[in-house]
């Protein structure tokens, strides 16, 4: 399921001055995929997910006047997710009281590995889809998602073939772009 | 996983691995309710205090406990890390800065003690450094961050001035000998950059120019984009001596020489040194003048006049004179009763071949679409120096000519439809299938471009691309237009199809042509004429039922496109005679004159007979220009003297104002104009 929150013209502003309703709807969409996200990233290790989730969205909102893009802000939960959590592996390393214990060369068994890994790869897939423009979610979807032919997706948007193999070549180079920005610090 | 492997996890995704991706559920952990309390509680107190934001700028060098327990260190340190920070960037925004963006070849620069060093790209280049190239090397320098200067071959430059602070930017250069081009961003009121040669002194307006000192020192300046304002180095001791008791008349005539002169757009100037000498020699006799007068006490406000405009004259006359002298520099003119032909001073150094390499023109600019270079190049019609050229992956194939939409130049390519903007940097590319493969012309009818593919037509407007409703074809189509009709020559199905715009369907097929042809199809009046690779030519009757031709036979087949005037048509047939024929009569065409040695059909694809006033030219490969007078019927190919060579020259002609570009292969450009 592809999620995307409608945005209006003065959200960005809003959400720079740390409004409070907008960011509740946010945190409302996207804390499951950043739970879920977190823990992937512990090896399933819920307490510290809940505990790096709270980090997270305590440094969404004091970073929010930084906000470029309302369309990319589930890439940069990820990646503020991301950099809690390697802030929270380091602390806890300097403590030396989880060395041992935590880490994300921590060992589980290799089902769970593989579950794991599946989840991540879709968590940051979709992630990175949720951050490209309308126009190349839209293509994408009916390609993937809803899985129509060239013929129809060209029929449907009422354009020629050509255009839409050119859209679809274009949204695909950039949804590797949103995923190479939200993949760079791992 | 580390960074490299997701990508690499990523661009071995297939279609399939997407649809499995993309559509599969979203199967996530609930994130739990006391979690979701605490965060809300968060977002709603909107928890900021400044600790909590300095906290946040560092990351996670600074830990809370850190903070709690070392309140004052951590304040300490806070202030030295944001005055160091803070200092860097000072320094670094205010430092100028002249690095090696990139070098070919050899080049070397001289420090302050003359030591000779190897420059690499990088490097820095100081005030008072000297730079110089070798042959066949060329170094670009970025000047804080943003101006360009590309030092071409056997070039020296010195930096005399680099300085930068808060308030303004100064940079000078000096050029001793070779070829610089500028690029040179918007100054503010107190900055300045200047380039001085032993003749003149540039100062920056604008934005692009290049200047140029020869072997005999004379010093070329030209501007590509912009304003510049050039003072030429007159002597003024002499004049400070004659006239020290004179301080008025002295300040006035000095002030006449500083007046500075500027260069707009696609201006040039040339000064030597000897004019120099000529001038100061000149005026120095009228100061002379003024002082015996001033003697003999029978100077006066009304001498001064007009010995002040005497100076001006002087200094006029002498870039009035330089600008000629320029037009017999470029060349020893090749002149005949009706033209004047000139060879471009620059020549871009391009190796060109007579096929797959097209000419168009565009704002005073020659462009080149070369497939054996895999290149684009702009060129100034000025002095024919490179203003960019584009060399790009995306770009694997050229087959096709340039054309020019909203101030874009367009490039049609097998594969893709890309939009060069006019510095020469891609902003657009769509990808196509079958575009155009054998160089067929696009048409331009209102703002959008008919693109000729190897099965469509493509109909681009600059941003949107659709296909135009014809029947598809086997191989690359010829297209023409009029009156609301595009014409098409289908070259493999040996057919003439006429498509209505209004209608948007075929109004009009020919029967089957005896053989195949592959040009343009000329429409007059009722009539479309064609002609086949053999030996037929053909005339339709496209508003009549009958498909059925008339059909001339000639003795070879017909390779170039057809020109009309008059009802009088002229080609060029593949042996290698420039013909006429005329369309009501449509009898025998007659032989005019051998025009091209080697009439192979490649050339053909990107050369073709060029129509302008009363003449018909062609760049023949003799290395001579062809013309035909329209009115008194005369034919011949002239002789151009500075081809010494016979280079063959390339493409179709291009017109620029009211002047004519041809490029031979070496890519020498010879520009001719009609005489009046």
């Amino acid at each position: 399921m592809i999620f995307i929150i409608i945005w209006q013209d003065d959200d960005l502003k809003k959400i720079k001055k740390r409004d409070p309703h907008l960011f509740d709807k946010v945190y409302t969409e996207y804390k499951n995929k950043i739970f879920t996200f977190l823990v992937i990233k512990t090896n399933g290790d819920k307490d510290i997910a809940e505990e790096v989730l709270c980090e997270t969205f305590h440094s969404a909102i004091i970073s929010a006047p930084n906000i470029k893009d309302l369309n990319s802000i589930g890439s940069w939960l990820v990646k503020i997710a991301s950099r809690r959590l390697n802030d929270h592996f380091r602390k806890k390393y300097r403590e030396k009281k989880y060395a041992e214990k935590v880490g994300v060369n921590e060992v589980v068994n290799d089902d769970l590995a593989d579950e794991l890994h599946k989840k991540e790869e879709i968590l940051l897939v979709k992630t990175a889809m949720n951050g490209l423009k309308e126009k190349y979610r839209k293509i994408l979807k009916l390609k993937y998602i809803e899985q129509k032919t060239q013929k129809e997706i060209a029929g449907i948007l009422n354009l020629s073939d050509a255009v839409v193999n050119s859209l679809l070549q274009r949204a695909r180079e950039s949804l590797r772009n949103e995923f190479k920005k939200i993949v760079k610090d791992f | 996983m580390k960074k490299k492997d997701w990508l690499e996890w990523f661009d071995k995704l297939d279609e399939k691995d997407l649809t499995n991706i993309l559509s599969s559920k979203d199967d996530e952990y609930e994130s739990p309710l006391n979690v979701d309390n605490k965060i809300r509680q968060i977002i709603k107190e909107k928890r900021i205090t400044l600790i909590e934001r300095v906290k946040n700028r560092l990351g996670s060098f600074l830990s809370g406990n850190f903070l709690i327990a070392y309140p004052l260190s951590a304040a300490a340190m806070l202030i030295v890390i944001l005055s160091a920070f803070f200092l860097i960037r000072i320094l670094n925004k205010y430092q100028a800065r002249c690095i090696v963006a990139s070098v070919t070849g050899n080049v070397y620069s001289l420090d302050k003690k003359d030591k000779k060093i190897s420059i690499g790209i990088n490097n820095n280049i100081k005030e008072n450094y000297t730079v110089f190239s070798e042959k066949e090397s060329s170094v670009m320098l970025k000047i804080n961050n943003k101006d360009d200067i590309n030092i071409g071959e056997n070039t020296k430059v010195k930096l005399t001035r680099l300085f930068k602070n808060i308030k303004k930017e100064e940079t000078c250069l000096y050029l001793f000998a070779g070829e610089s081009n500028f690029k040179i961003h918007k100054l503010n009121e107190k900055s300045y950059f200047k380039v001085e040669t032993d003749t003149i002194q540039m100062d920056v307006i604008g934005t692009d120019f290049t200047v140029f000192v020869d072997k005999d020192n004379v010093s070329n300046v030209l501007v590509n984009d912009g304003k510049i304002s050039v003072l030429i180095k007159f002597e003024k001791i002499k004049l400070n001596e004659f006239l020290k008791d004179h301080k008025n008349l002295r300040d006035k005539i000095n002030n006449l020489l500083d007046e500075r002169i500027i260069l707009n757009t696609g201006e040039s100037l040339q000064v030597s040194f000897d004019d120099l000498k000529e001038s100061d020699l000149k005026i120095t006799s009228l100061i002379n003048e003024i002082k015996n007068e001033i003697s003999a006490n029978i100077f006066n406000k009304e001498k001064e006049t007009k010995k002040l405009s005497i100076i001006r004259d002087i200094k006029n006359s002498l870039i009035i004179k330089d600008k000629d002298r320029k037009d017999n520099d470029q060349s020893d003119i090749t002149e005949t009763a009706s033209f004047i032909i000139n060879k471009l001073k620059i020549k871009p150094d391009i190796k060109l071949t007579e096929k797959y390499n097209s000419i168009s023109s565009y704002n005073n600019n020659i462009y080149i679409s070369s497939d054996n270079n895999k290149a684009i190049y702009c060129l100034s019609g000025t002095n024919g120096n490179i203003i960019w050229q584009l060399k790009d992956n995306s770009i694997d194939k050229i087959t096709s000519s340039l054309m020019f939409i909203n101030n874009n130049i367009i490039l049609a390519t097998p594969s893709k439809i890309i939009t060069i903007n006019k510095s020469g940097r891609i902003i657009n590319s769509i990808d196509i299938m079958m575009g155009p493969i054998l160089w067929a012309d696009s048409i331009k009818i209102g703002d959008s471009l008919y693109i000729p593919g190897a099965k469509n037509i493509y109909k681009f407007d600059g941003v949107d691309l659709t296909k135009i409703d014809i029947p598809e074809s086997m191989g690359q189509l010829f297209i023409s237009y009029y009156k609301n009709n595009i014409f098409c020559t289908y070259p493999q199905e040996r057919a003439i199809k006429v498509f209505d715009l209004e209608k948007n369907k075929i109004i009009w097929e020919s029967d089957k042509l005896t053989e195949r042809s592959y040009m343009t199809p000329l429409v007059y009046k009722d009539y479309i004429i064609i002609g086949d690779i053999k030996n037929n030519i053909y005339r339709y009757n496209y508003k009549s039922s009958n498909t059925n031709p008339d059909i001339i036979k000639i003795n070879k087949g017909i390779i170039s496109d057809i020109i009309n005037i008059n009802s009088i048509i002229y080609f060029v047939a593949n042996d290698g005679y420039f013909y006429s024929l005329n369309i009501e009569a449509f009898n025998s065409p007659k032989k005019i004159l051998k025009i091209d040695k080697n009439p192979v059909i490649d050339k053909y694809l990107t050369k073709n007979l060029f129509l302008y006033k009363d003449y018909i030219f062609f760049s023949s490969d003799t290395g001579r220009i062809f013309y035909y007078n329209i009115k008194d019927k005369k034919a011949d190919l002239i002789n151009i003297k500075q081809n010494k060579d016979n280079n063959p020259f390339i493409g179709t002609p291009v017109l620029i104002k009211d002047s004519i570009f041809f490029i031979d292969i070496k890519s020498n450009i010879y520009k001719l104009e009609i005489k009046k």
